[in-house]
C-alpha cells in the first residue's frame, strides 16, 4: 500500500466510525414513535448488535492499518549514507603486520 | 299477449329475413321435422297437436303471416331457420347429430342424402301441408267465429305459450344455467371441501390419524401437520395498559441489546486495548534494536498463521554458499514470557535443528619419547555465546545479542561444514575426520582438534576452572585466522557475483575453499624449514668453514590490479580486503642463500606448491669452474645428497 492508498483507508474508517457510532447513538434513543411495533424493537436489537461490530471492525481496521504502517517504515528504512564504522579501522598494513604475527605465534615460531 | 304477439312478430321477421337470406330455409326444417326432442322442432308437433286438438290458437297467431305470405307455404311459418340461423355452430351441429340419432357423424352428412331425404320429405310433407292448411283455415275460422273465447284462450295460450317459450328459450338458457349450476356446485364443493381441510388442518393437531385421513394430499404436501392451531382471540382495542406493557417489553428488549452491545464493546476494547499493547512493545523493541543493517522481511508465521517479521541473519546475502540453513529467524513474542524472541526457522534437512555449537580448536602437544599427546591449549568460547546463557537474564530482550548469536552460531556452522569439505582432500597430509565430527590434524610432534562442540558440553561449562594453558593462545589464534580466511572465502564469492553474471553456488573444493591448507601448509612449510637448516648446517655450515647463511622469506609478487581504479568502489574494496589475505593464502616460499668465502654461490629455495608438498630448488654457481647448478627435489634425501655432492666436489676443493 502506498501512501495514497493509506491515507483512504484511513479516512474510509473514520468515516465508518463515525457514522456507525451515530447510528448506534440514533439507535439507543428511546422514541416512543418507534417502539410501537414490537418488531421494530427486534429490528433494532439486530441493527445495534450489527453496528457495534462493525465499529469493532473499525477500530480493528485501524490497528491493521498502523501495523502495516510501521511495516512499511521499517522495511523502507533508508541506509544511512556512509555507513563505515569508525571503530573498524580499515588498515590494510596494519591488518597484515596483524596478519604476520598471527601466524608466527600460531606455528610458534618466534 | 303482447309479447307473444312480439315473439312471433319476431318470428316473422325472422321468417321474412331468413327468406331472404336463405337459398332454402326448407333445407334446414325439413329434416328437422321428424324430431322430438328439439323445442323448435316441437313446434311442428305441437302444430300437429294443436291440429289434432283442434286448438286454433296456434293458429290465431300465425294466420296472419300465414295470409300475408301463402304462396310461402305454411311449412314455414314455424320454420325454425331464424333461431337456426342464428345458431353458432357448436350448437347446431350437436343438434343436427341428436336429430339423426345415434351412430351418426356429422362427416356422413352429404348433399346427396339430404336431397334425398327432402325428397322423401317433400312427398310426406305435401301430405302434411294439406291437412295442415285444411286445418289452419278452419282454425282462422274458428278463431273469427269464436271470438268471446278469445280471452280465455288467451290465458290458456299464454300458459301454453309460455311453456312453448320456455321450451324454445331455455336451450340457450339451459345451457347457460347449467354452466352456472355447476359453477355453483363446484364453488360449494370447494369451500366445502376447504373447511373439511380447515378442521382437518386444525384438528392434526390434536388427533393427526383422525384428520390425516381427511386431509387431501394437496394439503399434507403444501402445508405441515399440526401447523394449524386456534385460540380464541380477542380482537379487543389495545388499551393504555397493553400500549404500556408493549412500550415496557420495547424498552426491556431495547436495554438488553444495548447491554449487549456495551459489553461487546467492552470486551472489544479490552482486548484490543492489549493487543495494542502487545503491539506497541513489539515495534518499540524493534525500533530499538533493529537497525537497518538487518534483513528483514515480511513473513508469515507458519505456526500461528499470524503477520509477523523475518530476520534473516544468515550470511547468504554476503557470499556465503551454505544452504543447509537459510539463516532466517522469525521475531515474536514470547506468550509465556512476552518477551520478544528470535526464533530461527530451521529447514527440512538442517543438521541439528536448534543446536547452539561452537568451534573448538584444541593443541595436543606430543610427549617425547611417548607415543602419547597431552592437550596443551584451547580456544575459548566467544562472548558472543555466553552472552545469553550466563549474563542474559538482565538482558533477555536484546534482539540484538540474539541476532549476534545466531550469525555466530549459523557461522560456526558454515565452517565446520567447509572444514569437514576440506579435509576429505587432505588425508594425505595426516587430517583426517575422527568420529564424523571431529576435524583432526597431525603433525610430527603436534596435534590439532577442530570440533563443533555443543555449548552446554560438559567440557565447556567446566572450561572456566581450567587452569590456563601454553598453548591457548595459539588455539585461538589459530581459530580466528581460520573464521577469518572463511570471511575471505565470503568476500571472494561476493566479488565473483559482483564481477560476473554467473553465480557459484557450489564451492569448488580443490580450488576455493582455503581454510586448513593455509594454515597446514604454513606449518608444513616451517618443519621443512627446521629441516633444512638442519641439513645445510650438517652438510654445509658445519663443513666449510667461515661459511654464513641467510634465511630470506620470499613473497609473492603483489599484483597491483591496475583496473582497480575503473572498478566499482565496492568491488575495489573488496580487491583490497583480499588481497590483505594474499601472505596467509598464498603458498610459502622461504629462500636460504649460504655465503661462501669466493664468489660462488650456494642458494637454496624451499617451496611448499599446494601448500603442503615439497619441493626444494638447488642452486649453485660457481664462476671460476663454470659449473652451476639448477635442480628441483621433492625429498630432503635427495638435497642432501646433492648438497654434499656440491661441498665435496666444488666447495671444498677451492
Amino acid at each position: 500500500m502506498n501512501n495514497q492508498a493509506l491515507f483512504e483507508k484511513l479516512d474510509q474508517t473514520t468515516e465508518i466510525l463515525s457514522t456507525k457510532l451515530g447510528e448506534l447513538v440514533k439507535l439507543a434513543s428511546l422514541d416512543d414513535a418507534e417502539t410501537s411495533m414490537g418488531s421494530v424493537s427486534t429490528n433494532g436489537l439486530l441493527m445495534v448488535n450489527s453496528q457495534t461490530m462493525q465499529l469493532v471492525k473499525g477500530i480493528q481496521d485501524l490497528l491493521a492499518l498502523t501495523r502495516s504502517i510501521r511495516e512499511k517504515w521499517l522495511l523502507n528504512q533508508i541506509p544511512e549514507q556512509g555507513t563505515a564504522d569508525p571503530e573498524i579501522s580499515q588498515d590494510p598494513g596494519q591488518l597484515e603486520s596483524l596478519l604476520e604475527k598471527c601466524m608466527q605465534e600460531v606455528l610458534g615460531d618466534h | 299477449m303482447s309479447e307473444n304477439h312480439d315473439e312471433s312478430s319476431n318470428d316473422l321477421n325472422l321468417v321474412e329475413n331468413g327468406i331472404q337470406l336463405a337459398l332454402d330455409p326448407n333445407l334446414i326444417t325439413l329434416p328437422l321435422h321428424g324430431s322430438v326432442s328439439s323445442p323448435l322442432t316441437n313446434a311442428p308437433n305441437s302444430n300437429a297437436q294443436t291440429s289434432e286438438n283442434g286448438n286454433p290458437d296456434q293458429m290465431d297467431v300465425d294466420s296472419e303471416p300465414a295470409q300475408g305470405n301463402n304462396n310461402a307455404g305454411q311449412s314455414l311459418i314455424n320454420n325454425p331457420y331464424g333461431l337456426f340461423g342464428q345458431m353458432p355452430l357448436e350448437h347446431l351441429i350437436p343438434l343436427v347429430l341428436q336429430q339423426k340419432g345415434p351412430g351418426f357423424k356429422f362427416a356422413d352428412l352429404s348433399e346427396d342424402a339430404l336431397e334425398e331425404e327432402i325428397e322423401k320429405d317433400k312427398s310426406g310433407g305435401d301430405e302434411d301441408a294439406r291437412p295442415d292448411l285444411m286445418d289452419v283455415d278452419p282454425s282462422e275460422n274458428q278463431v273469427e267465429e269464436v271470438p268471446p273465447e278469445a280471452v280465455e284462450e288467451d290465458n290458456q295460450e299464454t300458459t301454453k305459450d309460455g311453456e312453448k317459450e320456455e321450451e324454445t328459450i331455455t336451450q340457450e338458457q339451459f345451457v347457460r344455467m347449467r354452466r352456472e349450476m355447476v359453477e355453483h356446485i363446484n364453488i360449494a364443493m370447494n369451500e366445502s371441501s376447504l373447511a373439511l381441510e380447515f378442521l382437518s388442518l386444525l384438528l392434526s393437531s390434536v388427533r393427526e390419524s383422525v384428520a390425516l385421513s381427511s386431509m387431501s394430499p394437496f394439503l399434507k404436501k403444501i402445508v405441515p401437520v399440526a401447523s394449524l392451531n386456534s385460540d380464541r382471540v380477542s380482537s379487543e382495542p389495545k388499551t393504555v395498559e397493553d400500549q404500556l406493557t408493549m412500550q415496557v417489553i420495547d424498552r426491556g428488549w431495547k436495554i438488553r441489546c444495548l447491554n449487549e452491545s456495551r459489553t461487546l464493546l467492552k470486551e472489544n476494547h479490552s482486548m484490543l486495548e492489549e493487543k495494542l499493547k502487545n503491539e506497541h512493545r513489539y515495534w518499540k523493541k524493534i525500533s530499538q534494536y533493529i537497525s537497518n543493517k538487518d534483513v528483514i522481511f515480511k513473513l508469515r508465521d507458519k505456526s500461528t498463521g499470524l503477520r509477523s517479521l523475518g530476520v534473516k541473519y544468515g550470511y547468504e546475502d554476503s557470499g556465503s554458499t551454505y544452504r543447509l540453513d537459510r539463516g532466517v529467524a522469525i521475531l515474536k513474542t514470547n506468550p509465556e514470557t512476552n518477551t520478544l524472541e528470535l526464533v530461527p526457522i530451521t529447514g527440512e534437512n538442517s543438521p541439528s535443528p536448534h543446536n547452539e555449537k561452537f568451534i573448538r580448536i584444541r593443541i595436543f602437544t606430543k610427549i617425547e619419547f611417548e607415543d602419547d599427546y597431552i592437550l596443551s591449549g584451547e580456544s575459548s568460547v566467544d562472548n558472543v555465546f555466553l552472552n545469553s546463557d550466563s549474563s542474559g537474564k538482565k538482558d533477555q530482550e536484546d534482539i540484538r545479542s540474539q541476532i549476534e548469536k545466531l550469525k555466530a552460531l549459523i557461522f560456526e556452522q558454515e565452517l565446520m561444514y567447509q572444514l569437514r569439505r576440506e579435509c576429505a582432500q587432505l588425508i594425505s597430509y595426516g587430517v583426517t575426520i575422527e568420529n564424523e565430527k571431529k576435524v583432526v590434524i597431525e603433525l610430527p610432534n603436534e596435534k590439532f582438534e577442530i570440533e563443533l562442540v555443543s555449548l552446554d558440553d560438559a567440557s565447556v561449562v567446566n572450561h572456566e576452572q581450567d587452569a590456563p594453558k601454553i598453548n591457548d593462545r595459539r588455539a585461538n589464534l589459530m581459530l580466528i585466522t581460520v573464521r577469518m580466511l572463511l570471511v575471505v572465502m565470503f568476500k571472494k564469492n561476493l566479488r565473483q557475483r559482483l564481477t560476473s553474471s554467473t553465480r557459484n553456488s557450489h564451492l569448488n573444493v580443490d580450488k576455493d575453499i582455503l581454510l586448513i591448507r593455509p594454515l597446514l601448509g604454513k606449518m608444513r612449510h616451517q618443519n621443512y624449514k627446521l629441516l633444512l637448516r638442519k641439513i645445510l648446517k650438517t652438510h654445509v655450515l658445519d663443513v666449510v668453514e667461515t661459511s654464513t647463511f641467510s634465511e630470506t622469506v620470499v613473497h609473492p609478487p603483489r599484483h597491483e590490479n591496475a583496473d582497480d581504479v575503473n572498478l566499482d568502489i565496492h568491488i575495489a574494496k573488496l580487491n583490497q580486503e583480499i588481497s590483505t589475505f594474499d601472505r596467509l593464502l598464498t603458498t610459502c616460499k622461504t629462500q636460504f642463500d649460504v655465503k661462501l668465502v669466493n664468489e660462488d654461490k650456494l642458494s637454496l629455495t624451499l617451496e611448499s606448491p599446494n601448500y603442503c608438498n615439497l619441493a626444494v630448488r638447488v642452486l649453485y654457481q660457481n664462476a671460476s669452474k663454470n659449473v652451476s647448478f639448477d635442480t628441483r627435489f621433492s625429498e630432503f634425501k635427495e638435497v642432501e645428497e646433492i648438497l654434499h655432492f656440491i661441498v665435496n666436489e666444488y666447495i671444498k676443493k677451492t
